[in-house]
């Protein structure tokens, strides 16, 4: 774990030096630049590698880290597939520590609609967790995959008046969908989630040159929530958590810190915290990242700008 | 691991140092007002700019394209670009900028600045 952390705070500090000014990849809709978020999943479907997240939740039961990884590949134009999975740490109080990898998680996803004069972009995708995948030594293994269809969405607030002008840099994004369970004997869930961010980058570029200096004009601060509400008759309360935070944009990779603060008793007694390092890598290797595996990107190219 | 990323981005920061150009500043500068017109719209990127694909123009409220129409990137600064505007009368005006850096990743992006009276 302290070898992963290193090598990544490593890999950012080696790029920060080759990186005098900001650059962003990825979702662009119009002049909005929608950052991939650790807990919203963003609703663009392009190339993203996202190595490590790291979520400690030092209070729960079991106190939990997580170390995940992401690789997103753009198939055809819009459309992309990805591949996930979490390595897991479990230090029970007065227990043996439990480790093991989550169940492999793919995505499908298709950007169905943009409007890039209205910074807005919907998305249409499908989560599937593969049963049998996991360890055994976690309590959470499972044999049985999930299918989660999702709704995914972003919107700039681009439109406001002269008068409401610093709140333009204002964004959400967010995702929704339904877990459907192979085994009907478990219990279905909605899973909704989204980012509030105030790009700091947005007020710079397209509103006001308020001479921010760097490393604050590359931030952008955001709260996030996650939430979880089950669906069936004997379900939990709705858990989930809040999660205020920034983001900083470097040329090659954005680094992201959020505190985790639990929704309710059932969601963990106690504050924790994330930290994701999302690598850029079609502008580390453009001539591998960054293009559909079949077909041309030119289209979305003139709209989003993540090409 | 720590060996793997410091050398995959050890080689990518050293030979693979290009990327999206976005907006670094401008003059006049973003949401600015000022007094008297300007003669040239300057824009500053975060890339060098590729001169056959980029370019930059100025429109007034009415949408009317303004501008002289002389786009150039800097030989000296590849990542200045400008172009040459006519005299403005006071007003509010929006530029427009597509740039495409040297290794063709491409982006477009707005500002608006104010003119007023000398």
């Amino acid at each position: 774990m302290k070898k992963i952390i290193q090598g990544a705070a490593i890999a950012c500090a080696i790029t920060i030096p080759t990186a005098p000014a900001l650059v962003r990849a990825h979702g662009l809709e119009g002049d909005r630049f929608f950052p991939p978020t650790p807990l919203t999943d963003d609703p663009f479907a392009v190339d993203e590698l996202s190595l490590p997240e790291i979520q400690y939740n030092p209070a729960t039961a079991s106190r939990e880290l997580d170390v995940s990884g992401a690789f997103t590949k753009e198939i055809f134009p819009k459309f992309a597939l990805n591949l996930s999975d979490t390595y897991i740490n479990l230090n029970p109080k007065g227990g043996p520590a439990q480790d093991g990898f989550s169940p492999l998680g793919f995505n499908a996803k298709y950007q169905l609609w943009e409007v890039p004069e209205h910074e807005f972009i919907f998305s249409i995708g499908s989560d599937f967790t593969l049963g049998g995948t996991g360890s055994k030594a976690l309590p959470s293994y499972s044999y049985y995959t999930t299918y989660t269809p999702n709704i995914y969405f972003g919107k700039g607030f681009n439109e406001l008046p002269d008068g409401l002008k610093f709140f333009r840099p204002l964004a959400f994004t967010g995702v929704a969908g339904y877990d459907l369970y192979a085994n009907a004997a478990a219990s279905n869930a909605l899973e909704w989630s989204g980012s509030l961010q105030y790009s700091i980058p947005y007020l710079q570029e397209h509103v006001e040159d308020a001479g921010i200096p760097r490393p604050l004009r590359d931030m952008i601060p955001l709260v996030e929530f996650q939430m979880t509400t089950p669906t069936n008759k004997d379900a939990v309360p709705t858990t989930g958590s809040i999660n205020p935070g920034v983001l900083w944009e470097g040329k090659y990779c954005q680094i992201s810190l959020e505190a985790s603060i639990p929704l309710n008793s059932q969601s963990g007694p106690a504050v924790g915290g994330l930290f994701q390092v999302q690598i850029f890598i079609d502008d580390l290797f453009p001539k591998v990242f960054g293009h559909p595996l079949f077909g041309s990107d030119e289209s979305n190219n003139e709209t989003t700008s993540d090409k | 691991m720590r060996t793997f990323l410091t050398i995959m981005f050890s080689l990518a920061g050293l030979s693979l140092a290009q990327a999206h150009a976005f907006l670094d500043h401008a003059e006049p500068r973003v949401g600015s007002t000022v007094k008297g017109s300007p003669s040239v719209v300057k824009a500053w990127f975060t890339e060098e700019l590729e001169p056959a694909f980029s370019k930059i123009q100025v429109f007034d409220a009415t949408g009317k394209e303004i501008d002289k129409k002389d786009v150039k990137v800097d030989s000296a600064d590849k990542s200045l670009m400008s172009v040459s505007v006519p005299n403005l009368p006071a007003g509010a005006y929006k530029v427009v900028w597509s740039a495409v850096a040297v290794d063709t990743h491409h982006t477009t992006g707005t500002f608006t600045f104010k003119v007023t009276s000398p």
